[in-house]
């Protein structure tokens, strides 16, 4: 009995463990032991395969082709995975290892071979890389419509692993366009067409071989046609649900038509489109090619399946798919797009908190980006990004002027913050809307207070006195303001009728000119700002000292004549790395580095961290106002639970070295004046040198930057230089400067 | 005169403490905000001499500074330089001088030929340089590439060591030739000031030491000064030489410098 009542409450454990709370949906994070792949440095996964490749019995120069392969691939993998949106041991990657066991029950040496990562990401994906890890995006997740059809992508990609296609195509392109270089016959466009046609083999290859393993499988084969589909419209959000202004709507406040009766574009795909300049075959090619592979075969669906992991494993990951891609686009400056995510989530799943905080955010984002004259375009709102139905929303919230949206923002917000009054984030943004409305948008309080409703042709007999009067003096005023009509029920609200005056009591002061607001303040500020690059600093200002900082990995990228040298540049990167350790320690400022170098250290509970801080600078970075609520700002404070600050920095450097160009006038001119022919020569000789330094600090509790320490000098990026330079960073921090 | 020089002093001194107050809020580099160091120079300009066969190819400057970062790219510096150029065999005409005594109300002329010897020249000088570091090659001062402007007041002297034989002794009584054995030569001595132009480059080799290079052109107060003239139409003498080389010298000694040193960083 015991043992029962053990294994129950393991398996609610377990389950509880699983299961992902979506009203209060978290951003996916990796779980578990962290894979090699995430704790080795390019360089060191480098050397692995290098000796590999030692081994090999081929010539030298293919085993050259071969080490630069690995080299650039090494290190652009590294750079993707430790980007902190690549993660692992989580349930969607669980479901989709699981999919590679079945596909690959018969071959256990390839099942070991393969890893199987998760990539966050908006984009429908999945790709192979040689050195055996396969990445399938949370977009695709949220775009196939069964396992099966994830499974023949899977499979797909397994085929490109094992036939090396990623290194085939690279040794083709450069053969192909090494040859373009020389042959004064061909040109390079005619080169990139062979390049693009072998790619198209490789695809057609992995089409058909894919399927053979797919065919193996108690998956139904043609699940493999349908995924086509799938792929030929996954650039459209994962579902098509129609999308009208009216949402926004009541009784006194509706949209002119003309803000619903926009001309939308058509639905562009066409699975029979050109494809001589493309990759991959055409969508229609690959169907008809399966298709032909099935009847060949034989294959029919008697006995096959949908699903055999789990249809309902493969609902849970595709809804937490789903829910990720509203936040990844939110993060990302999108939050048109996020604010669609959430609707189709409304309209899929039903709504929750966490699609009503995610559309929250979303108008709020739009209206103050607008209010601050930020082209929507930039926000998502670009209606060439979007096609059929949903083009109307673009082209709504692109249609409004910034009153409309601040107004229409603030009556979303409001309602928001009466649904969720617990909500502290809701409450702010909230706030910070109506003052965008009344004080920066200048939208008179008084336009809503006295604001008549629409009614009916009352002229007419039989109506009273007063009705009459009102329908007169209603369509004298009959204007394109029909915003004002946002507050009318809520008017009769005491408790908002004291918030709205509450409100607008800033925009008084700042009418009268008594004070002004803080936020009016910022926007000057901010202005200013945009016109000198966005994070200009207010020179006047000092900010606080700061003695403790949570800093990332320096980055660090060097060009010696416009030539990439990967593995010193790692080299140097831990070099300033170390230098920052110690500089701290010299100057008293207290610096934890999320070193992703620190094996000892580098957990996945860091790892988690550091992909929590890196999405809230994205976000920061992605959002050109400094005044902004970050979505974000409430999952920073459990990656900084533990740090003793509130200050995130991220610094990087860029070295170029260039030789100088023969300047003959120079030289001319250093003969007729022969003392500076010296000074000549050593300038001519000598290389053109430039260090760039950044440092960027923020205040993660208000989102704004403090401190941008930018530093240009003509020296190589030795020691005392860097040195130097971080001491003087870490000066500026101490001082307040 | 002696006023100006008090007022220029004490402006001098009321720049260089509102630099050093300033210099409080100043990073330094890698902290460290005063810079000692040695240079030497070499001065091409007195070159100009070297058709001269009795000068001896000497012509080196011995700069030492003191240097405090007043802010980032900002610093002020105290200087000293040292010059000597030893110089042999004094070309005369007439190889020879003649000086008057007077012994027991009787005056008699003593001649006297060069015998051996050498005389020098010397330079001592102090100054003030400010100095404006290059913001795209310096991280921070007192290291890094530099221009300056400086000020120097120069004491210059002539020091003659020649040795002299009595050529008339036989003429002489014994009490003439005691009294006439050391024939006085009278050293030159003079004081101009400078301001001068240069550039310097401070290379740090460790956190506390660096390399110097420097290049300056300066002018003189002593262009200013008339060019020593001879007696009459008679040759030189061996001191009239002496004082008309050290206006030459003092006219070129710092005219162009080309320096490489090393120096620490404290």
């Amino acid at each position: 009995m015991n043992i029962v009542k053990l294994v129950i409450i393991g398996v609610l454990m377990v389950s509880n463990c699983i299961a992902q709370d979506f009203s209060n949906y978290q951003t996916l994070l990796s779980k578990g032991d962290m894979p090699e792949d995430f704790k080795l440095l390019a360089s060191e996964k480098y050397k692995k395969e290098l000796d590999g490749i030692k081994q090999e019995n081929e010539t030298k120069k293919d085993k050259k082709r071969k080490r630069n392969f690995a080299l650039e691939s090494n290190f652009a993998l590294t750079d993707m995975m430790m980007s902190g949106r690549v993660i692992y041991g989580d349930e969607l990657g669980d479901f989709i290892n699981k999919i590679a066991d079945l596909l690959l029950k018969d071959n256990k040496v390839l099942r070991k071979e393969l890893r199987f990562y998760i990539l966050k990401s908006t984009v429908a994906n999945a790709f192979s890389t040689n050195q055996g890890m396969i990445f399938i995006t949370t977009g695709l997740i949220a775009q196939v419509e069964n396992e099966a059809q994830l499974a023949y992508i899977i499979s797909h990609e397994i085929v490109h692993y094992t036939k090396k296609h990623n290194y085939e195509q690279f040794k083709k392109r450069e053969a192909i366009l090494s040859k373009a270089g020389r042959s004064s016959t061909v040109t390079i466009e005619e080169k990139l067409r062979s390049v693009y046609k072998y790619s198209k083999n490789n695809e057609t290859e992995a089409d058909e071989k894919g399927m053979e393993l797919f065919l193996k499988t108690k998956y139904n084969p043609f699940a493999a046609i349908s995924s086509y589909d799938v792929l030929l419209y996954s650039y459209l959000p994962y579902d098509i649900i129609e999308w009208k202004p009216s949402v926004f709507e009541n009784e006194y406040y509706k949209f002119p038509e003309t803000y619903s009766n926009m001309k939308l574009t058509e639905i562009s795909a066409d699975e029979d489109e050109d494809d001589e300049e493309h990759t991959h075959p055409n969508i229609g090619k690959r169907k008809t090619n399966m298709v032909t592979m099935l009847e060949n075969e034989d294959v029919d669906s008697t006995g096959k399946s949908w699903y055999l992991v789990s249809k309902e494993t493969f609902t849970l990951v595709q809804k937490i798919a789903r829910f990720e891609l509203a936040s990844l686009y939110l993060k990302s400056g999108n939050p048109a797009k996020a604010y669609y995510i959430a609707y189709l989530l409304d309209n899929t799943y039903g709504a929750n908190t966490y699609t009503d905080k995610i559309k929250s955010m979303s108008i709020y984002s739009m209206s103050h980006h607008l209010t601050y004259n930020h082209n929507l375009n930039d926000y998502g709102c670009n209606d060439d990004d979007y096609e059929g139905e949903v083009q109307l929303l673009a082209k709504f919230f692109s249609k409004l002027k910034n009153k409309e949206l601040s107004i229409l923002a603030s009556k979303y917000l409001y309602e928001m913050s009466v649904k969720y009054p617990e909500d502290q984030q809701i409450k702010r943004i909230c706030d910070q809307t109506f003052t965008d409305m009344l004080v920066l948008n200048k939208v008179p309080k008084s336009g809503f207070t006295n604001y008549l409703p629409p009614i009916a042709d009352t002229s007419k007999a039989g109506n009273s006195k007063v009705d009459k009067l009102k329908f007169k003096q209603k369509d004298k005023n009959k204007t394109d303001k029909y915003y004002y009509g946002a507050f009318y029920k809520l008017l009769e609200d005491r408790t908002f009728k004291k918030y709205l005056t509450e409100m607008a009591k800033n925009q008084n002061e700042v009418e009268e000119g008594t004070e002004e607001d803080e936020d009016a303040e910022d926007r000057k500020k901010e202005t200013k700002s945009k016109k000198q690059g966005m994070f200009a600093k207010d020179e006047d200002k000092k900010h606080d000292e700061i003695v403790s900082l949570v800093l990332f990995n320096p980055d660090y990228n060097a060009r010696y004549n416009n030539k990439v040298y990967l593995l010193e540049d790692e080299a140097t990167q831990n070099e300033i790395l170390n230098y920052y350790k110690t500089e701290a320690l010299r100057s008293g400022v207290e610096i934890s580095i999320i070193d992703k170098t620190d094996k000892d250290n580098f957990d996945t509970e860091t790892f988690n961290k550091f992909a929590l801080l890196n999405d809230w600078l994205v976000e920061r970075v992605s959002n050109d106002t400094l005044t902004m609520e970050l979505y974000q700002k409430e999952f920073i404070t459990f990656a900084f639970k533990d740090y003793k600050t509130k200050y995130l920095g991220w610094t990087g450097y860029k070295y170029t070295e260039n030789r100088r160009e023969f300047e003959p006038l120079f030289l001319v001119g250093s003969i007729f004046l022969y003392p500076l022919f010296p000074v000549y020569l050593h300038w001519q000789l000598s290389k053109d040198k430039s260090l760039e330094n950044l440092l960027l600090v923020y205040d993660v509790e208000t989102g704004k930057p403090i401190l941008f320490d930018y530093h240009s000098v003509n020296k190589r990026p030795k020691g005392l230089t860097i040195q130097a330079i971080i001491y003087n960073q870490l000066y500026d921090l101490k001082n307040g400067k | 005169m002696e006023n100006n020089k008090k007022k220029l002093l004490s402006v001098l001194i009321l720049i260089a403490f509102a630099q050093l107050v300033q210099g409080q809020n100043n990073p330094g580099f890698l902290g460290k905000k005063i810079a000692i160091g040695y240079s030497m120079q070499l001065c091409p300009a007195q070159i100009l001499h070297f058709d001269e066969p009795y000068f001896r190819r000497n012509i080196t400057n011995h700069d030492f500074i003191l240097e405090y970062a007043t802010s980032k790219f900002r610093s002020i510096t105290a200087c000293m330089s040292y010059q000597k150029v030893p110089v042999y065999n004094v070309y005369s005409s007439r190889n020879e001088m003649s000086q008057t005594y007077n012994l027991d109300g009787k005056n008699f002329t003593a001649i006297y030929g060069l015998e051996k010897g050498s005389a020098n020249f010397r330079a001592l000088s102090f100054g003030f340089r400010y100095n404006y570091y290059s913001k795209n090659k310096t991280i921070s001062s007192p290291i890094g590439y530099c221009r300056y402007i400086r000020f120097d007041v120069f004491k210059n002297k002539a020091i003659s060591n020649y040795e002299y034989r009595l050529k008339n002794g036989s003429e002489l009584t014994l009490k003439q030739q005691n009294l006439a054995k050391n024939p006085e030569i009278e050293n030159s001595k003079s004081t101009n000031f400078s301001i001068g132009y240069g550039v310097e480059s401070k290379i740090a080799i460790s956190r506390s030491c660096f390399f110097r290079v420097n290049g300056e052109f300066n002018l003189s107060t002593a262009w200013l000064a008339p060019y020593p003239k001879s007696n009459g139409n008679s040759a030189p003498t061996i001191s009239e030489n002496l004082i008309y080389r050290g206006a030459s010298m003092n006219r070129l000694r710092n005219m162009f410098l080309f320096g490489i040193g090393i120096g620490a960083i404290l």
